[in-house]
């Protein structure tokens, strides 16, 4: 515990950081000149770190954004056309959600949501397939819900579909924690923020992609290249990258990659998994614990989703463990489907999420103060 | 006793309004209890938290720590602003 603090809301974004992440943005002021792209030394850097993510993700190309929202605001934006459809699923985050909304109304493009949480994989398959039109461009899908945490198998929903329509996956609930190879997996481009598993800082996300895709012009700029140009550059990464890149968050990115390597990957997932397998242990002492997982967890990342019977997740259990020290995220995360799906909406559920740097006495400690709060609501009411 | 209070949005849906208020000073959690449960339909403490929970079919209010509040699923502004005096009416009483 730190600070007094136990932190269990990893899937908004990691904290506390390791010590190279600190070190690596310690850099940016310490030692780091020049605006990147504008000057030859910060260039450098840039491109350095342009090609470790590519071979990071086993991807052809890499282009760097504030987020993950703007990242998948560009892709939709840039490779979707009037009439184009999408298909999608239910354990989207609204970064989609409204962004395709809003490209349907602006747009005219089309498109549909399917059921995708199901224990059987095949038919979760089935219903994409169904979905499909001979208009469908895209399918847009979550590596892992940031709800439930129930990790998607995109190499077989890309050995059902047509090589054609372009597979794009949401990672940034599963970067740093799983094996993400782009080609492996099947996937056309996958796109993430770098501040979650990865355990950068706020302020940077990626696009990894293969092959020739035309990105457009979302919002435009000076790039430090082609400056004769009245008109945004239709180069990659110039169409995309506009103004200055956030360099801190790009050095504590670099510096991510080596912290988050294969062998260290494993061991943050093999203890995500050992502390969700003690939580659940320990939960068998709460009569009034719901827990919304999966039956096989290690289909799972580090999420654990749960409510106390009878208890508002937002106005009673989330305050009560911020009073404790527990930071935890309460709601509809953002992801308002998945929660109709498993039975948490409209209220939503409190989500606990673990990192390599929580602990056994952390789970404990929760699980006593969740223990408190159900034997209260069973004898609380005097005066 | 004086309180303020603002709207907010909630990240889950709540019907009606979300009200999230301070009061102008620390009440008694007994006092805040008894008058709580002379004004309102099942209302607990959760005891060793001092969060009061009450619920009707109108509204849910929330109290903690004896100084702030959420109300929510509440028609409009100014039917908070009555519960709020109301719960207030029986404290100033026993103050």
């Amino acid at each position: 515990m730190s600070n007094n603090i136990v932190y269990f809301d990893n899937g908004a974004t990691t904290w506390p950081k390791p010590v190279c992440i600190k070190e690596s943005v310690d850099n940016f002021f310490n030692e780091f000149t020049g605006s990147p792209k504008r000057s030859h030394i910060s260039n450098d850097i840039v491109e350095k770190i342009r090609i470790q993510s590519s071979e990071y993700f086993d991807a052809e190309n890499t282009l760097f954004v504030p987020s993950a929202t703007i990242a998948i605001n560009i892709i939709l934006n840039s490779l979707l056309n009037k009439n184009d459809h999408v298909v999608t699923t239910n354990i989207e985050h609204h970064a989609v959600y409204r962004t395709l909304e809003h490209l349907r109304k602006e747009k005219g493009i089309q498109y549909d949501i399917v059921d995708y949480y199901d224990n059987n994989q095949q038919q979760n398959i089935q219903k994409i397939l169904k979905a499909i039109t001979d208009k469908t461009k895209m399918i847009v899908v979550n590596h892992a819900s940031n709800v439930t945490g129930v990790i998607s198998n995109i190499l077989t929903i890309r050995n059902s579909i047509n090589r054609k329509i372009l597979l794009v996956v949401d990672v940034s609930q599963t970067c740093g924690l799983e094996e993400i190879s782009l080609r492996e997996m099947g996937a056309d481009i996958i796109f993430a923020s770098t501040h979650k598993h990865l355990y950068g800082i706020p302020g940077l996300g990626f696009i990894c992609f293969n092959g020739n895709l035309e990105f457009k012009s979302f919002i435009c700029g000076g790039t430090g290249k082609k400056s004769f140009l009245m008109e945004q550059p239709s180069t990659i990464p110039e169409i995309v990258e506009v103004g200055t890149v956030n360099t801190p968050a790009l050095l504590a990115f670099q510096a991510a990659l080596k912290f988050c390597s294969t062998s260290q990957r494993k061991k943050m997932r093999q203890h995500a998994l050992y502390l969700k397998e003690q939580f659940i242990s320990n939960c068998s002492d709460i009569p009034n614990i719901q827990i919304y997982l999966n039956p096989d967890t290690h289909t799972t990342n580090c999420m654990i989703p749960i409510n106390i019977k009878n208890l508002d997740p937002n106005f009673v259990v989330a305050p009560y463990l911020s009073k404790k020290g527990i930071v935890i995220r309460s709601g509809l995360h953002c992801a308002p489907l998945i929660h109709k799906t498993i039975g948490t909406y409209p209220r939503g559920l409190v989500r606990i999420s673990t990192s390599i740097f929580n602990t056994c006495d952390e789970i404990k400690f929760l699980t006593q103060q969740l223990l408190q709060l159900d034997k209260k609501d069973e004898n609380a009411i005097y005066i | 006793m004086q309180y303020t209070f603002k709207k907010i949005s909630p990240c889950a849906e709540y019907d009606g309004y979300t009200i999230e208020g301070h009061f102008s000073e620390t009440i008694p959690i007994k006092l805040l209890l008894e008058s709580a449960k002379n004004i309102l339909d099942n209302v607990i403490l959760l005891s060793n938290s001092d969060i009061i929970i009450a619920k009707s079919s109108n509204y849910e209010i929330y109290i903690y720590d004896s100084n702030s509040f959420v109300i929510s699923r509440i028609k409009n502004e100014l039917e908070a602003h009555n519960l709020i005096k109301n719960l207030f009416k029986n404290i100033k009483e026993k103050l």
